[in-house]
């Protein structure tokens, strides 16, 4: 290797990378666009500028600033990027959990172990995405399909794990990882174990939120007698702030000596603090309302079940998903009033469904929707499942939702949930720039998904 | 008891009378209805803007435009308005008129006696949701978990019936199928491609045979053969009475399924499904002239998981022949509207979709004649929806067969 053959190459990277460098400042404007912004009206025919990865203006009467790269988007609906707010993907099977109940039949040799996984814990602090192998192609794959927020959920009952949300384009783990730390999950199972979990585990958490309003005492000799602590565990306690590792995980915490728990111990010089869960913590929190939850059902029957664990009083911030049509334990619309009464958002299924034993069509959605509750849509997490995603809303509009709606439950619905419509699930300025470019309708047969643009670059064609 | 008996019979005579004027709502007078709306799409012809369609005894009497057709005076006139005019679709891949089963015996490999006819209930959910979806004649034909399971019915989607009326032919097509689902597994002959093909051969030969001498006989060349009750129905097969229906789907399957129906017996088929990698055979069937009635996958995913459209790739290869089903109820059979349009996102042109859900399938199973567009002496089957009726955003708002009102979108679904 002589350095002249080394040369030219190394030009052609640099020069490769100067033009990108200067659009990092360029604005894109997509000109005679039509505009879905899901948060206000559509515009049928108007400007949309991006520039630095955000929005910076839209509407109709918008002019493109002085030497923004234009796209004559004539013919083209533009809308905001899908937000997936439950998702397995990239989940290898032995990061789920299996089912408390062990499946009906005959029991085959080997004889499913009850692992200390398959049964209901609290293991509310376990952070998702710290099981989560990156280099997978699925993320990219969704992308491709129009996700632009994805979300990882914990596997499990009860209390599985802090779900994460990812910036699906990214290669590295930290390229994913957008929050780690997005929203506890909770997960409904109808078994005597799952409720008395629930039930225990929100009693003790609201104890120490009630601890937490005391005003401040002098520590009773007796109090400190009892832990008999050994002296790391005042370290072990879990930052709440958002970056911080938490404990919980068995397999992930060893290696870290941790820089950034270094600033935390202030010695107490004559007693160890009694040891908290961080599990028990971080519920308190969400009791709180510092954190938000994901509240995942299967049926009506579980929603009975979960007000019957946890009472009527328990109030935090979250967001109901269905995560399927289940008409033999009761469709959601089942328990319609009682829906209404929790005065949350509701996520489920993308389709319509039959009555139990029957074959009447039922529309939840648009059951829900007219009585007042606002209503997103689970996208499905695979790339199929995602690309017949607009078909399905179709279907649901052919039925009688408002398109407007079906249109705002895959994108600022969802992201309301996840505690991101700040930045992402609508067309306004200052949000990101992730955008779906249709030619025609979404919801028309025509209107193909043409582009996706993820943060202000267009997400390139794979072969 | 007198009380009782005469409460009845008021009963039954209001239930009779009610009856009688739904039927006859559209007949007064000169017995002509004449249905306005802002654009009618005959399929065979261009779309008539502003046109108007009249219909007399459940037949389509003349259509045009409002401004060159001239209404007989005393003709019921029912304004659509903004809405649009289109035939009823047809479905020809259908299992659900019994109510949901009984489409499969499953005892026998072939079972060329058995048929759907005796199974049918009008009054089956399935059938008011088939018409809520513009579907107004579909073909019920027996699973595929046999290599022969019988013969369907070509009906009307008439909710309730009666089932006189929904009849329009008691043996629309046997059906046959080769390839995965009647691979049985039973033990006995027909375990795999190699037993089904054998079990097809020997039962065509017989049937075959027995319709010839039944030919011979009736042109005084031989006495008469005994009677086969086994055999009956597929001879009208070999008498050309009757196309056969054949589920198949991989590109190995459709070029073994068409070489055997089309080339060694020679009778009308229909090739059912062609899913998978059928599409890699289109070249060959295009060049057959195989009619291809694709559905319910309509897509096939590609490395990325992007979908592929199954119809364009028959389309782009030549294929006109070309028919979408539901095979309902794997897709829901109010979907078929559903299917063409994700057809026509997957590539499949405009004007091909609506053909492969309307005047295709029709002349696929030789219905053409009634069903599957609005032309002068065929059934008054249509439907009025808001805007083109391929739109998913909008269902039917009205559904008629035979110039009937049979469905109504405020009515709920």
């Amino acid at each position: 290797m002589n350095t002249p053959r080394l040369l030219p190459p190394l030009l052609l990277a640099l020069a490769a990378t100067a033009p990108l460098r200067a659009q990092a400042h360029r604005a894109t404007a997509f000109t005679n666009a039509r505009l879905i912004t899901v948060s206000g009206d559509v515009i049928d025919r108007g400007t949309l500028v991006i520039r630095n990865g955000e929005i910076e203006a839209v509407g109709a009467d918008v002019a493109p600033p002085a030497g923004a790269r234009i796209i004559d988007a004539t013919g083209k609906t533009i809308l905001p990027g899908l937000v997936c707010a439950t998702s397995k993907a990239g989940l290898n099977p032995s990061s789920r959990t299996t089912s408390p109940v062990p499946p009906r039949g005959r029991r085959r040799f080997p004889f499913p172990m009850r692992t200390q996984a398959a049964r209901p814990q609290n293991r509310a602090a376990t952070r998702v995405v710290d099981a989560l192998y990156a280099r997978q192609k699925v993320f990219g794959e969704l992308l491709d399909a129009g996700i632009t927020t994805l979300v990882i959920t914990p596997q499990g009952s009860a209390f599985p794990g802090l779900g994460a949300i990812l910036a699906p384009n990214g290669k590295t783990l930290r390229e994913l990882t957008a929050d780690g730390e997005a929203f506890v999950q909770i997960t409904m199972a109808r078994n005597a174990q799952t409720k008395k979990l629930l039930k225990d585990n929100f009693a003790k958490a609201k104890k120490i939120v009630e601890e937490r309003h005391k005003p401040k005492e002098p520590v009773k000799p007796k109090e400190a007698a009892a832990p008999k602590a050994k002296p790391e565990q005042a370290e072990a306690k879990p930052g709440p702030n958002k970056g911080a590792k938490t404990e919980g995980k068995p397999g992930a915490k060893p290696q870290e000596p941790s820089g950034k728990k270094a600033p935390a111990p202030k010695k107490p010089a004559q007693k160890p603090a009694p040891k908290k869960d961080p599990n028990l913590e971080l519920l308190a929190d969400l009791l709180e309302g510092k954190r938000r939850a994901l509240l995942t059902i299967g049926s009506a029957a579980d929603l009975l079940h979960w007000k019957d664990a946890v009472g009527d009083d328990l109030k935090f911030p979250f967001t109901l998903v269905v995560d399927r049509h289940d008409p033999f334990s009761g469709t959601i619309d089942m328990v319609l009033d009682e829906v209404v009464a929790l005065g949350r958002p509701v996520l489920l299924p993308p389709s319509l469904t039959v009555k139990a034993r029957t074959q009447h069509l039922i529309h939840p959605a648009k059951l829900l929707h007219e009585a007042g509750v606002e209503v997103g849509f689970l996208t499905g997490d695979s790339p199929a499942a995602v690309r017949l995603l607009f078909f399905r809303l179709m279907e649901m509009v052919r039925a009688g939702l408002p398109a407007d709606v079906a249109l705002k439950g895959v994108t600022l619905v969802p992201a309301k949930a996840l505690g991101v419509d700040a930045t992402v699930g609508s067309l306004e300025v200052g949000k990101k720039a992730d955008l779906l470019v249709f030619d025609g309708d979404p919801l028309s047969p025509e209107g193909e998904l043409d582009a996706v643009w993820f943060r202000g670059q267009r997400v390139p064609q794979q072969p | 008891m007198a009380l009782c008996s005469s409460t009845l019979l008021a009963l039954l005579l209001g239930l009779a009378f009610q009856g009688e004027g739904d039927r006859s709502a559209d007949v007064e007078g000169t017995g002509i209805t004449a249905h306005f709306a802002a654009r009618i799409l005959p399929v065979d012809g261009p779309p008539i803007d502003d046109g108007v369609l009249l219909v007399r005894d459940g037949k389509i009497l003349d259509l045009g435009t409002r401004g060159d057709l001239s209404v007989p005076n005393g003709a019921r006139r029912i304004e659509h308005g903004e809405a649009w005019l289109s035939p009823g679709f047809v479905d020809i891949h259908h299992h659900v008129s019994s109510g949901g089963g009984d489409i499969n015996d499953m005892v026998l490999p072939i079972n060329a006696e058995l048929r759907t006819l005796d199974t049918i209930d009008p009054h089956a959910e399935l059938i008011r949701r088939t018409v809520s979806g513009g579907v107004t004649t579909t073909l019920f034909i027996p699973g595929s978990g046999t290599n022969i399971s019988g013969f369907g019915a070509v009906l009307k989607m008439i909710p309730g019936g009666p089932l006189a009326d929904m009849i329009v032919r008691e043996l629309g097509a046997m059906k046959v199928a080769q390839g995965f689902n009647p691979e049985r597994r039973s033990g006995d002959l027909g375990n795999s491609r190699l037993g089904s093909r054998e079990l097809l051969t020997v039962a065509l030969e017989r049937g075959r045979s027995y319709a010839r001498a039944w030919r011979d006989h009736e042109e005084g060349l031989a006495p008469a053969p005994p009677f086969d009750a086994e055999l009956e129905q597929l001879r009208k097969v070999f008498d050309g009475d009757v196309p056969v229906i054949i589920h198949t789907a991989g590109a190995r399957d459709c070029v073994a399924t068409a070489r055997m129906f089309q080339h060694d017996f020679r009778v009308r088929m229909v090739l059912s499904h062609g899913s998978f990698d059928g599409w890699l055979a289109a070249d060959a069937l295009v060049e057959w002239g195989t009619p291809v009635n694709l559905g319910p996958r309509m897509y096939q995913l590609d490395r990325r998981g992007r979908l592929q459209g199954m119809c364009a790739a028959f389309w782009d290869a030549g294929c006109r022949d070309l028919s979408i089903n539901t095979d309902a109820p794997v897709i829901a059979p109010e979907e078929l509207q559903l299917q063409a349009a994700m057809a026509i996102r997957l590539g499949l042109p405009y004007e091909a979709a609506l053909l492969a859900i309307t005047l295709t399938p029709a002349h696929q199973i030789g219905i053409d004649d009634r069903v599957g567009s609005l032309a002068i002496g065929k059934d008054a089957d249509f439907q009025i929806t808001a805007g083109d009726p391929l739109d998913p955003r909008h269902g039917p708002r009205l559904v008629y067969i035979e110039g009937t009102e049979v469905y109504r979108q405020e009515d709920g679904r």
